[in-house]
Protein backbone atom coordinates (compact mmCIF):
# COMPACT_ATOMS: atom_id res chain seq x y z
CA UNK A 1 0.00 0.00 0.00
CA UNK A 2 1.24 3.44 -0.87
CA UNK A 3 0.91 6.69 1.04
CA UNK A 4 -1.23 8.08 -1.77
CA UNK A 5 -3.76 5.26 -1.29
CA UNK A 6 -4.68 6.78 2.05
CA UNK A 7 -7.20 9.58 2.29
CA UNK A 8 -5.59 12.83 3.45
CA UNK A 9 -7.49 12.61 6.73
CA UNK A 10 -6.17 9.11 7.43
CA UNK A 11 -2.67 10.19 6.46
CA UNK A 12 -2.88 13.18 8.80
CA UNK A 13 -3.95 10.94 11.68
CA UNK A 14 -0.89 8.74 11.16
CA UNK A 15 1.50 11.61 10.49
CA UNK A 16 0.45 13.74 13.45
CA UNK A 17 -0.76 11.24 16.06
CA UNK A 18 0.04 7.56 15.50
CA UNK A 19 3.23 7.63 13.47
CA UNK A 20 3.47 7.15 9.71
CA UNK A 21 5.10 3.79 8.83
CA UNK A 22 7.11 4.91 5.82
CA UNK A 23 9.36 2.68 3.71
CA UNK A 24 12.24 4.58 2.12
CA UNK A 25 14.44 2.27 0.08
CA UNK A 26 15.81 -0.44 2.40
CA UNK A 27 14.75 1.40 5.56
CA UNK A 28 11.52 1.62 7.54
CA UNK A 29 10.83 4.77 9.50
CA UNK A 30 7.97 5.57 11.79
CA UNK A 31 7.42 9.30 11.58
CA UNK A 32 5.31 11.51 13.81
CA UNK A 33 5.21 15.28 13.39
CA UNK A 34 3.51 17.65 15.83
CA UNK A 35 2.52 20.02 13.07
CA UNK A 36 -0.75 19.54 11.22
CA UNK A 37 0.35 22.18 8.74
CA UNK A 38 3.08 19.91 7.38
CA UNK A 39 0.74 17.00 6.74
CA UNK A 40 -0.48 18.28 3.37
CA UNK A 41 3.10 18.90 2.19
CA UNK A 42 4.24 15.45 3.31
CA UNK A 43 1.13 13.79 1.83
CA UNK A 44 1.84 15.24 -1.60
CA UNK A 45 5.57 14.56 -1.62
CA UNK A 46 5.44 11.09 -0.05
CA UNK A 47 2.38 9.92 -2.05
CA UNK A 48 4.20 7.32 -4.25
CA UNK A 49 6.17 5.80 -1.35
CA UNK A 50 5.16 2.50 0.23
CA UNK A 51 3.80 2.15 3.71
CA UNK A 52 5.54 -0.33 5.96
CA UNK A 53 3.31 -2.67 7.87
CA UNK A 54 3.13 -2.10 11.60
CA UNK A 55 4.49 -5.60 12.23
CA UNK A 56 7.83 -4.79 10.58
CA UNK A 57 10.97 -3.68 12.37
CA UNK A 58 11.55 0.07 12.17
CA UNK A 59 15.05 1.40 11.68
CA UNK A 60 14.15 4.54 13.62
CA UNK A 61 11.19 6.13 15.33
CA UNK A 62 11.14 9.80 14.44
CA UNK A 63 9.23 12.47 16.31
CA UNK A 64 9.32 16.10 15.29
CA UNK A 65 8.33 17.91 18.43
CA UNK A 66 6.83 21.36 18.29
CA UNK A 67 8.06 24.02 20.69
CA UNK A 68 6.66 24.42 24.18
CA UNK A 69 6.72 27.26 26.67
CA UNK A 70 8.24 30.55 25.57
CA UNK A 71 9.70 28.94 22.44
CA UNK A 72 6.17 28.52 21.18
CA UNK A 73 5.95 32.27 20.71
CA UNK A 74 9.50 33.63 20.70
CA UNK A 75 11.47 32.50 17.62
CA UNK A 76 9.72 29.11 17.76
CA UNK A 77 11.93 26.06 17.53
CA UNK A 78 11.26 22.41 16.92
CA UNK A 79 13.24 19.35 17.93
CA UNK A 80 14.03 16.20 15.99
CA UNK A 81 13.78 13.12 18.21
CA UNK A 82 15.13 9.71 17.22
CA UNK A 83 13.95 6.91 19.45
CA UNK A 84 13.10 9.55 22.06
CA UNK A 85 16.58 11.09 22.00
CA UNK A 86 17.41 14.50 20.59
CA UNK A 87 20.75 14.21 18.77
CA UNK A 88 20.48 17.35 16.64
CA UNK A 89 20.35 21.03 17.49
CA UNK A 90 16.83 22.48 17.47
CA UNK A 91 15.57 23.92 14.19
CA UNK A 92 13.39 26.90 13.40
CA UNK A 93 9.82 25.65 13.62
CA UNK A 94 9.07 26.97 10.13
CA UNK A 95 11.76 24.65 8.76
CA UNK A 96 10.10 21.50 10.05
CA UNK A 97 9.87 19.66 6.74
CA UNK A 98 13.48 20.20 5.56
CA UNK A 99 14.63 19.38 9.09
CA UNK A 100 12.67 16.13 8.96
CA UNK A 101 14.35 15.20 5.67
CA UNK A 102 17.82 16.15 6.93
CA UNK A 103 17.17 14.27 10.13
CA UNK A 104 16.32 11.14 8.17
CA UNK A 105 19.68 11.53 6.40
CA UNK A 106 21.35 11.78 9.79
CA UNK A 107 19.71 8.53 10.90
CA UNK A 108 20.96 6.70 7.84
CA UNK A 109 24.45 8.20 7.97
CA UNK A 110 24.93 7.19 11.59
CA UNK A 111 23.23 3.79 11.57
CA UNK A 112 23.35 2.03 8.21
CA UNK A 113 26.78 0.49 8.68
CA UNK A 114 25.72 -2.61 6.73
CA UNK A 115 26.45 -0.50 3.63
CA UNK A 116 29.45 1.46 2.47
CA UNK A 117 27.79 4.87 2.30
CA UNK A 118 29.19 7.10 -0.42
CA UNK A 119 28.21 10.75 -0.48
CA UNK A 120 27.02 10.50 -4.02
CA UNK A 121 24.08 10.56 -6.38
CA UNK A 122 23.35 7.47 -8.41
CA UNK A 123 21.19 7.10 -11.52
CA UNK A 124 20.61 4.10 -13.76
CA UNK A 125 19.51 3.55 -17.32
CA UNK A 126 19.66 0.45 -19.45
CA UNK A 127 20.93 -1.63 -16.55
CA UNK A 128 24.09 0.38 -15.79
CA UNK A 129 24.47 3.14 -13.27
CA UNK A 130 26.47 6.35 -13.04
CA UNK A 131 27.79 7.32 -9.64
CA UNK A 132 28.27 11.03 -8.98
CA UNK A 133 30.39 11.56 -5.87
CA UNK A 134 30.58 15.22 -4.95
CA UNK A 135 30.98 17.61 -2.08
CA UNK A 136 28.06 19.98 -1.32
CA UNK A 137 27.80 22.86 -3.76
CA UNK A 138 29.18 21.02 -6.78
CA UNK A 139 25.83 20.72 -8.57
CA UNK A 140 25.25 17.03 -7.85
CA UNK A 141 21.58 17.33 -6.87
CA UNK A 142 20.70 19.65 -9.74
CA UNK A 143 22.31 17.35 -12.28
CA UNK A 144 20.66 14.34 -10.66
CA UNK A 145 17.22 16.02 -10.74
CA UNK A 146 17.69 16.85 -14.42
CA UNK A 147 18.73 13.29 -15.28
CA UNK A 148 15.80 11.64 -13.55
CA UNK A 149 13.47 13.85 -15.54
CA UNK A 150 15.26 12.77 -18.73
CA UNK A 151 14.66 9.03 -18.58
CA UNK A 152 17.15 7.98 -15.90
CA UNK A 153 16.08 6.08 -12.79
CA UNK A 154 17.01 7.56 -9.44
CA UNK A 155 18.75 5.26 -7.02
CA UNK A 156 19.92 8.00 -4.73
CA UNK A 157 20.63 11.68 -4.57
CA UNK A 158 22.66 11.68 -1.36
CA UNK A 159 23.68 8.15 -0.37
CA UNK A 160 25.29 5.62 -2.64
CA UNK A 161 24.47 2.54 -0.54
CA UNK A 162 26.95 -0.16 -1.57
CA UNK A 163 26.43 -3.72 -0.39
CA UNK A 164 29.33 -6.06 0.38
CA UNK A 165 28.79 -7.70 -3.03
CA UNK A 166 29.40 -4.38 -4.81
CA UNK A 167 25.78 -3.77 -5.82
CA UNK A 168 24.04 -0.49 -5.01
CA UNK A 169 20.72 -0.49 -3.19
CA UNK A 170 18.20 2.16 -4.26
CA UNK A 171 17.29 4.86 -1.78
CA UNK A 172 15.22 7.22 -3.92
CA UNK A 173 14.51 10.05 -1.51
CA UNK A 174 13.17 13.51 -2.17
CA UNK A 175 15.90 15.72 -3.66
CA UNK A 176 16.47 18.97 -1.76
CA UNK A 177 17.21 21.68 -4.31
CA UNK A 178 18.83 24.83 -3.03
CA UNK A 179 18.60 28.45 -4.07
CA UNK A 180 19.05 29.02 -7.84
CA UNK A 181 18.73 25.29 -8.56
CA UNK A 182 15.01 25.45 -7.82
CA UNK A 183 14.24 27.73 -10.77
CA UNK A 184 16.73 25.82 -12.94
CA UNK A 185 14.83 22.56 -12.46
CA UNK A 186 11.43 24.24 -12.78
CA UNK A 187 12.55 25.45 -16.20
CA UNK A 188 14.27 22.21 -17.17
CA UNK A 189 11.42 19.92 -16.13
CA UNK A 190 8.14 21.84 -15.82
CA UNK A 191 6.31 18.60 -14.99
CA UNK A 192 8.54 17.88 -11.98
CA UNK A 193 6.70 17.70 -8.65
CA UNK A 194 8.25 20.26 -6.31
CA UNK A 195 7.33 21.01 -2.74
CA UNK A 196 7.09 24.48 -1.19
CA UNK A 197 10.08 26.78 -0.79
CA UNK A 198 11.56 26.98 2.69
CA UNK A 199 13.49 30.21 3.04
CA UNK A 200 16.27 31.05 5.48
CA UNK A 201 17.46 27.53 6.25
CA UNK A 202 21.15 26.98 7.01
CA UNK A 203 21.50 26.00 3.35
CA UNK A 204 19.49 28.96 2.04
CA UNK A 205 16.22 28.42 0.20
CA UNK A 206 15.26 24.75 -0.10
CA UNK A 207 12.54 23.03 -2.13
CA UNK A 208 12.18 19.28 -2.53
CA UNK A 209 11.74 17.46 -5.82
CA UNK A 210 9.79 14.23 -5.74
CA UNK A 211 11.44 11.48 -7.79
CA UNK A 212 9.40 10.07 -10.69
CA UNK A 213 7.08 7.31 -9.54
CA UNK A 214 8.95 4.66 -11.50
CA UNK A 215 12.11 5.28 -9.46
CA UNK A 216 10.19 4.80 -6.23
CA UNK A 217 8.30 1.76 -7.53
CA UNK A 218 11.60 0.09 -8.50
CA UNK A 219 13.18 0.64 -5.07
CA UNK A 220 13.99 -3.07 -4.82
CA UNK A 221 16.02 -3.21 -8.05
CA UNK A 222 19.72 -3.07 -7.26
CA UNK A 223 22.30 -1.91 -9.79
CA UNK A 224 26.03 -1.95 -10.40
CA UNK A 225 27.90 1.20 -11.27
CA UNK A 226 29.54 1.34 -14.68
CA UNK A 227 30.82 4.91 -14.53
CA UNK A 228 32.08 7.20 -11.78
CA UNK A 229 31.67 10.85 -12.75
CA UNK A 230 32.80 13.70 -10.51
CA UNK A 231 30.54 16.62 -11.43
CA UNK A 232 31.25 20.27 -10.91
CA UNK A 233 28.99 23.10 -11.92
CA UNK A 234 30.85 26.30 -12.77
CA UNK A 235 28.93 29.34 -14.03
CA UNK A 236 29.59 29.92 -17.71
CA UNK A 237 32.04 27.03 -18.02
CA UNK A 238 32.10 25.04 -21.27
CA UNK A 239 31.20 21.40 -20.90
CA UNK A 240 34.19 19.13 -20.37
CA UNK A 241 34.09 15.40 -19.70
CA UNK A 242 37.62 14.16 -19.15
CA UNK A 243 38.93 10.77 -18.06
CA UNK A 244 40.22 10.77 -14.51
CA UNK A 245 43.15 8.57 -13.40
CA UNK A 246 41.81 5.68 -11.37
CA UNK A 247 44.21 6.19 -8.48
CA UNK A 248 42.92 9.74 -8.06
CA UNK A 249 39.33 8.52 -8.40
CA UNK A 250 39.92 5.93 -5.67
CA UNK A 251 41.14 8.57 -3.25
CA UNK A 252 38.27 10.93 -4.06
CA UNK A 253 35.63 8.22 -3.58
CA UNK A 254 37.21 6.91 -0.36
CA UNK A 255 37.51 10.34 1.23
CA UNK A 256 33.96 11.11 0.22
CA UNK A 257 32.42 8.09 2.00
CA UNK A 258 30.50 8.58 5.23
CA UNK A 259 31.80 5.42 6.89
CA UNK A 260 35.03 4.40 5.16
CA UNK A 261 36.93 4.39 8.45
CA UNK A 262 34.23 2.39 10.20
CA UNK A 263 34.23 -0.42 7.64
CA UNK A 264 38.02 -0.53 7.27
CA UNK A 265 39.27 -3.23 4.91
CA UNK A 266 35.75 -3.97 3.64
CA UNK A 267 35.49 -0.34 2.51
CA UNK A 268 38.94 -0.49 0.90
CA UNK A 269 37.94 -3.60 -0.99
CA UNK A 270 34.59 -2.16 -2.10
CA UNK A 271 36.05 1.09 -3.37
CA UNK A 272 38.76 -0.89 -5.18
CA UNK A 273 36.11 -3.05 -6.85
CA UNK A 274 34.12 0.03 -7.83
CA UNK A 275 37.16 1.69 -9.40
CA UNK A 276 38.15 -1.53 -11.19
CA UNK A 277 34.69 -1.91 -12.70
CA UNK A 278 34.07 1.72 -13.65
CA UNK A 279 35.38 4.23 -16.14
CA UNK A 280 36.11 7.41 -14.22
CA UNK A 281 35.58 10.95 -15.42
CA UNK A 282 35.57 14.55 -14.27
CA UNK A 283 32.63 16.56 -15.58
CA UNK A 284 32.59 20.35 -15.64
CA UNK A 285 29.39 21.96 -16.83
CA UNK A 286 27.21 25.02 -16.70
CA UNK A 287 24.44 24.01 -19.11
CA UNK A 288 22.18 21.21 -17.88
CA UNK A 289 20.90 20.20 -21.31
CA UNK A 290 24.47 19.72 -22.55
CA UNK A 291 25.44 17.75 -19.47
CA UNK A 292 22.42 15.45 -19.75
CA UNK A 293 23.07 14.86 -23.46
CA UNK A 294 26.77 14.14 -22.87
CA UNK A 295 26.04 11.65 -20.12
CA UNK A 296 23.49 9.98 -22.40
CA UNK A 297 26.18 9.58 -25.07
CA UNK A 298 28.59 8.23 -22.47
CA UNK A 299 26.07 5.60 -21.43
CA UNK A 300 25.04 4.83 -25.02
CA UNK A 301 21.44 5.76 -24.42
CA UNK A 302 21.38 9.10 -26.24
CA UNK A 303 18.98 7.89 -28.90
CA UNK A 304 16.49 6.15 -26.64
CA UNK B 1 53.76 -5.08 7.38
CA UNK B 2 50.27 -6.54 7.14
CA UNK B 3 48.64 -4.65 4.31
CA UNK B 4 46.49 -4.88 1.19
CA UNK B 5 47.82 -3.31 -1.99
CA UNK B 6 46.14 -2.01 -5.13
CA UNK B 7 47.57 0.13 -7.87
CA UNK B 8 46.28 2.05 -10.85
CA UNK B 9 48.40 3.97 -13.33
CA UNK B 10 51.35 4.63 -11.05
CA UNK B 11 49.36 5.33 -7.90
CA UNK B 12 49.70 2.68 -5.21
CA UNK B 13 46.95 2.55 -2.58
CA UNK B 14 47.73 0.55 0.51
CA UNK B 15 45.39 -0.43 3.33
CA UNK B 16 47.38 -0.94 6.53
CA UNK B 17 45.54 -3.45 8.69
CA UNK B 18 47.25 -2.49 11.96
CA UNK B 19 46.14 1.15 11.82
CA UNK B 20 43.07 0.79 9.62
CA UNK B 21 44.44 3.62 7.48
CA UNK B 22 44.71 3.89 3.72
CA UNK B 23 47.79 5.49 2.17
CA UNK B 24 48.62 6.51 -1.38
CA UNK B 25 52.18 6.37 -2.66
CA UNK B 26 54.06 6.82 -5.89
CA UNK B 27 55.89 3.87 -7.43
CA UNK B 28 59.24 4.65 -5.77
CA UNK B 29 57.83 4.65 -2.26
CA UNK B 30 55.74 1.58 -3.04
CA UNK B 31 58.85 -0.22 -4.31
CA UNK B 32 60.73 0.71 -1.13
CA UNK B 33 57.94 -0.84 0.90
CA UNK B 34 57.88 -3.91 -1.27
CA UNK B 35 61.63 -4.41 -0.85
CA UNK B 36 61.41 -3.96 2.92
CA UNK B 37 58.73 -6.62 3.15
CA UNK B 38 61.48 -9.19 2.51
CA UNK B 39 63.44 -8.02 5.57
CA UNK B 40 65.66 -5.21 6.84
CA UNK B 41 68.07 -3.55 4.42
CA UNK B 42 70.77 -0.94 4.74
CA UNK B 43 70.13 2.29 2.87
CA UNK B 44 72.69 1.32 0.23
CA UNK B 45 71.20 -2.16 -0.26
CA UNK B 46 67.72 -0.73 -0.36
CA UNK B 47 68.66 1.72 -3.10
CA UNK B 48 70.28 -1.09 -5.07
CA UNK B 49 67.23 -3.30 -4.66
CA UNK B 50 64.85 -0.55 -5.75
CA UNK B 51 67.07 0.31 -8.70
CA UNK B 52 67.12 -3.36 -9.68
CA UNK B 53 63.32 -3.43 -9.53
CA UNK B 54 63.12 -0.45 -11.88
CA UNK B 55 65.97 -1.62 -14.11
CA UNK B 56 67.98 1.53 -13.40
CA UNK B 57 71.28 2.45 -11.75
CA UNK B 58 71.25 3.18 -7.99
CA UNK B 59 73.27 6.36 -8.59
CA UNK B 60 70.12 7.82 -10.15
CA UNK B 61 68.59 7.98 -6.68
CA UNK B 62 69.37 10.54 -4.02
CA UNK B 63 70.23 9.06 -0.59
CA UNK B 64 68.72 12.16 0.99
CA UNK B 65 65.45 11.64 -0.86
CA UNK B 66 65.41 7.98 0.20
CA UNK B 67 65.99 8.98 3.81
CA UNK B 68 63.10 11.45 3.55
CA UNK B 69 60.81 8.73 2.17
CA UNK B 70 61.90 6.31 4.89
CA UNK B 71 61.24 8.96 7.55
CA UNK B 72 57.73 9.33 6.18
CA UNK B 73 57.15 5.58 6.19
CA UNK B 74 58.45 5.38 9.75
CA UNK B 75 56.16 8.22 10.77
CA UNK B 76 53.21 6.27 9.30
CA UNK B 77 54.25 3.14 11.18
CA UNK B 78 54.96 1.28 7.95
CA UNK B 79 58.73 0.93 8.40
CA UNK B 80 61.04 0.77 11.38
CA UNK B 81 64.60 2.03 11.70
CA UNK B 82 67.12 -0.59 12.83
CA UNK B 83 70.87 -0.24 13.30
CA UNK B 84 73.23 -1.98 10.93
CA UNK B 85 76.63 -2.38 12.61
CA UNK B 86 78.60 -2.05 9.39
CA UNK B 87 76.90 1.14 8.16
CA UNK B 88 75.10 2.59 11.13
CA UNK B 89 72.11 3.46 8.91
Amino acid sequence: MRVGDLALQAFRRLFVFEGLPLRLGPFNFRIRVDDRGLAAVAYRLYAPYSLASMGEVFDAHIHLVRPRGLRRWLRPQGRFLVDDRCPLVPHAARHGFPSLEWGLNWCVATRAQQFLMLHAALVERGGSAILFPAAPGFGKSTLCAALIHSGWRLLSDEFGLMRPDGCFVPFPRLIPLKNESIAVIRNFAPAAVLGPRFEGTHKGIVAHVRPPEESIRRSDEIARARWVVFPRWIAGAPLRLEPMPKGQAFLMVATNAFNYQVLGETAFSLVSTLIDECDCYALTYSNLEEAVATLGHLAGVADE
Amino acid sequence: MDAVWRHWEGVFVIYQRASGETHAFNKTTAEILRCLQDGSLSLRDLMERVAMGFGTDPTEFSPLEFKRLLDRLEHLGMAERVDFPETGS
